[in-house]
């Protein structure tokens, strides 16, 4: 082959192809990450299946969670928050719901119950494992919970798969465990003495002002392994129902653990979610490409 | 030296992934979710199996079942309908090994579902008993009046000490049927189970006890004989426990001719004993309480089949027992447990203990005379929580377990001759072998290959130019070196260039022909022109065929660095000296 009246020989030319497939792959890999929830993680732990759903039900990324749009026609999802949230979020937060919008929260840190009580909310969070007879993988982490009266994202929801979750105290039960669950209070995953059989409530509702705050005890339960195992857990569905439950979909980015990435990864997907600096990467990279190619005649 | 870039960097690229894949090396499993299982929050569902779902389906029935079936069973006893107490005595005890193997499966043999199926358990016994009872009573009840109507005393005695023994038996089980209460209550109100017919049952139970009791104290008076009865009877202590003595001594009165006499001794109108009464008439006998039930047991005594004592009683109360395990050693794959059992301070003999690990039963083994037990139990690789446990059963002495025990069974280490190692697995061996036969093979047909191929000349080889209307090669001779022309030949007067070692005599032709045609067609700026520019400005139809040949060729030696065939050599040869012919014939 040849270029500008040079022949590249064929030796070349596979060499150059593998060394950009190595820099392609080697990118590839720098932008991934394997932080828990990250939404840039595409392991079994991240939760980039479900970003996936919320970018297709148009779902937009919000990272000041002070200065939340909507008018009682949009939903707030929140997966695994960060803990320390300054007042002015929770104000928002506050503020949002009051405006007749719906929040789900979904976290197994009692450290999340200041987000909680800053929003409003009388549900608290309870550390605790719990373990139940009744669980979908043969894991005594692996929950499953059933819904518990009549709420529009229970409705028609058959299970909940939970990953080792937390449980609720407070608001209007919307799925619970079975009566064969028992909080593991020493850690063996076996039902001991001391250890009593009992219902626990794991995904709960409450009405703040005109809104509705949903809290699920185990943001786990969104992760890309529980929304695609095989068979199916039920938790597609339930995470279908959250998006599609108001016309507007934002989804928490600020001071949520699904937006960790690593340094490297960060850049890259900087580039890659902002606009403005995609089209600015994209202009400096023609313009090197324009300045190599002019040079390279000019020499010629 | 772009040649020598690009080989840099292949070994380079080569070089790395060596390195990649040898810190894996050692790994015979580069990735498996099972070793990414768990992360600080959650576990990872691709390393885990799928379980069944309707664990609480089948419990909660079990459960249900086992609190309400006693409602009917007590009724039908009650109701004197003993085939259908029967039957809801066999379903009882269905739901109740069914709720047991739930429990081991479901590894909650600590929990208060276990404490309820040991309830469960209790109350089978108890009804089971308040079911033989009861109508041992009936029959009793038509033997009294066949028996009085014959005037058989005698009998119409013995059949009302037994009545009397199983009064007070059927008190005993109703006191243990309240002692169930909480627990089967308690679960019941936790599981959301309707207790009313539970509740019902121990109703109906007291009912029994007590009609059983009314008709005792109505046909008491009539016990044939006691008043005159020539046989006295003493039990002492009245209240015992576990390995207490109980004696029962007496005297026959009417002893004829200071000739001893034999006694019979029943305990709970079960014959326990004969004894023989001395020259006085006095007999003794001391009974070591062990397997006897906590409760009231009745004892006399009949002379002769017709002289019964007086119905006298002991009771025996419930007390704790204690089971102590010493640490369990591991010993080649096998777990040597040993421990005590005792009551107080005596030990308990002949008794069944149960070795369990995670609570499964993996055991039993019965106590020595001095208490003590030891248990040798294989178990598989692994981390387990074992513990002794006592259940109590037919002894007077209520459940213990002892302290549990982490124990780690190691994996055995592989003996030797047995290694299943790469040098001495066969399959491994095989594909090894193959793989260096087949290296092996490759490497020899590479060298072979190599050794006939045609090398081309790197310099130009002088080759005679052959004169017109030379003769072609005949078959079987040897093929001619590439035709030349002769001023490459050596003594042609031509200086060797700088690229002559490297491409041959090919640029050297490439520039006399470029010159050659340059000149014939007035282009300009000659030295500037690529073979290809050559080819498409040559416009003599004479020559351009075998320019652009030439061209062509020229490309692939001294461009892309190929070695041409022999025919593609001469092929090129041929078009040069054509060209040259044709341009230099003109000038000429």
């Amino acid at each position: 082959m040849s270029w500008r009246g040079r022949t590249i020989s064929r030796a070349t030319l596979i060499a150059g192809g593998f060394i950009v497939l190595g820099v392609v792959l080697a990118l590839f890999h720098l932008s991934a990450t394997t932080a828990d929830y990250s939404r840039y993680n595409i392991e079994w732990n991240g939760t980039s299946v479900l970003f996936d759903m919320i970018d297709e039900a148009g779902g937009t990324m919000v990272t000041d969670l002070s200065l939340l749009p909507g008018q009682g026609d949009a939903m707030l999802l929140l997966i695994a928050p960060e803990p320390g949230l300054p007042p002015d979020v929770m104000e928002g937060i506050r503020d949002f719901l009051s405006r007749g919008n719906c929040v789900v929260i979904a976290s197994e840190s009692e450290e999340d119950n200041d987000l909680l009580r800053g929003a409003g909310s009388s549900i608290r969070i309870r550390d605790a494992s719990i373990v139940s007879v009744d669980r979908f993988f043969d894991d005594p982490s692996s929950v499953i919970a059933f819904p518990a009266g009549d709420d529009p994202l229970s409705t028609g929801i058959p299970r909940l798969v939970l990953n080792d979750p937390s449980y609720l105290d407070g608001g209007d039960p919307v799925f619970t465990t079975s009566l064969l669950s028992f909080a593991d209070t020493d850690g063996d995953l076996h039902l001991g003495r001391g250890e009593a059989l009992e219902r626990f409530t794991v995904v709960s509702r409450e009405s703040i002002g005109n809104g509705t705050l949903y809290v699920v005890s185990d943001p786990s339960a969104f992760i890309n392994g529980m929304l695609t195992a095989n068979p199916p857990t039920g938790n597609r569905d339930f995470a279908a129902r959250i998006l599609s439950h108001r016309p507007v979909l934002l989804a928490g980015q600020g001071y949520s653990r699904t937006a960790a990435a690593g340094p490297l990864s960060h850049v890259i997907n900087l580039v890659r979610n902002e606009t403005s600096i995609e089209m600015a990467a994209i202009t400096t990279l023609m313009l090197s490409l324009a300045l190599f190619l002019a040079f390279g005649r000019r020499r010629a | 030296m772009r040649r020598k870039a690009v080989l840099a960097a292949g070994v380079a690229l080569g070089i790395l992934c060596l390195v990649l894949a040898g810190m894996q090396a050692g790994s015979p499993l580069l990735y498996s979710p099972a070793s990414d299982a768990r992360a600080r929050d959650h576990v990872n569902p691709l390393a885990l199996r799928t379980a069944a779902q309707d664990k609480s389906s089948r419990y909660v029935p079990l459960v249900a079942d086992i609190i309400q079936t006693p409602g009917s069973l007590v009724f039908n006893i009650k109701l004197k309908d003993f085939a259908s107490a029967s039957q809801d005595l066999q379903e009882y005890r269905n739901s109740l090994r069914n709720l047991d193997t739930l429990v081991i499966q479901m590894d909650m043999t600590e929990s208060e579902l276990a404490e309820f199926k040991r309830a469960g358990q209790e109350n089978y016994r108890i009804l089971a008993e308040l079911l033989n009872g009861t109508e041992r009573w009936d029959e009793l009840r038509t033997l009294e009046v066949r028996f009085r109507e014959s005037g058989d005393t005698g009998m119409v005695t013995s059949i009302t000490y037994e009545g009397e023994t199983l009064k007070r038996k059927m008190q005993d089980l109703y006191r243990d049927y309240l002692e169930q209460d909480d627990v089967i209550l308690s679960t019941g109100e936790r599981f959301e189970i309707d207790t009313a017919s539970y509740e019902a049952s121990t109703v109906d139970f007291r009912e029994i006890v007590n009609g059983i009791s009314s008709e005792m104290e109505g046909g008491g008076e009539e016990i044939a004989g006691l008043d005159e009865s020539t046989i006295s009877l003493e039990v002492s202590p009245g209240r015992v426990s576990y390995g207490d003595t109980v004696r029962m001594e007496g005297r026959v009165e009417d002893v004829v001719d200071g000739s001893p006499g034999e006694v019979v001794l029943f305990i709970d109108s079960a014959k326990k004993v004969t004894l023989r009464s001395g020259q006085d008439g006095y007999f003794s006998y001391g009974h070591l309480v062990e397997r006897d039930r906590a409760g009231t047991h009745t004892v006399f005594v009949v002379r002769d089949g017709s002289l019964f004592s007086t119905l006298e009683s002991f009771t025996v109360d419930a007390v704790p027992s204690e089971l102590l395990l010493g640490p369990p050693r591991v010993l080649d794959g096998k777990v040597l447990c040993q421990g005590t059992l005792s009551a107080g301070t005596r030990p308990v003999r002949a008794a069944p203990v149960e070795i369990a690990a995670d609570g499964k039963r993996l055991a039993t083994v019965q106590t020595g005379d001095d208490g003590t037990f030891t248990a040798e139990v294989r178990m598989a690789p692994g981390a387990y929580r074992l513990r002794a446990e006592f259940q109590g059963e037919g002894f007077p002495l209520l459940r213990s377990e002892s302290e549990p025990y982490e124990v780690v069974v190691p994996v055995p280490p592989p003996a030797s001759g047995e290694e299943e190692g790469f040098t001495v697995d066969p399959l491994s061996l095989l594909v090894v072998c193959g793989f260096l036969c087949l290296s092996g093979i490759g490497g020899f047909y590479y060298l072979r290959h190599r050794k006939h191929r045609i090398r081309l000349p790197r310099a130009a080889t002088p080759v005679p130019e052959s004169p017109p209307g030379e003769t072609p090669v005949s078959a079987g001779e040897q093929a001619p070196a590439p035709q030349v022309p002769a001023e490459l030949a050596p003594g042609s007067g031509l200086p060797p260039t700088a690229t002559d070692g490297l491409e041959g005599p090919w640029p050297h032709l490439f520039r006399r022909l470029r010159s050659a045609v340059s000149k014939a067609a007035s282009l300009r700026y000659p030295h500037s022109l690529t073979p290809r520019e050559l080819c498409a400005l040559c416009g003599d139809a004479r020559i351009r065929e075998f320019v652009c040949r030439f061209a062509s060729g020229y490309e692939k030696v001294v461009y892309a660095g190929m070695r041409l065939r022999r025919e593609e050599e001469e092929c090129m040869v041929q078009a040069y000296r054509t060209v040259l012919g044709v341009l230099e014939g003109e000038d000429h």
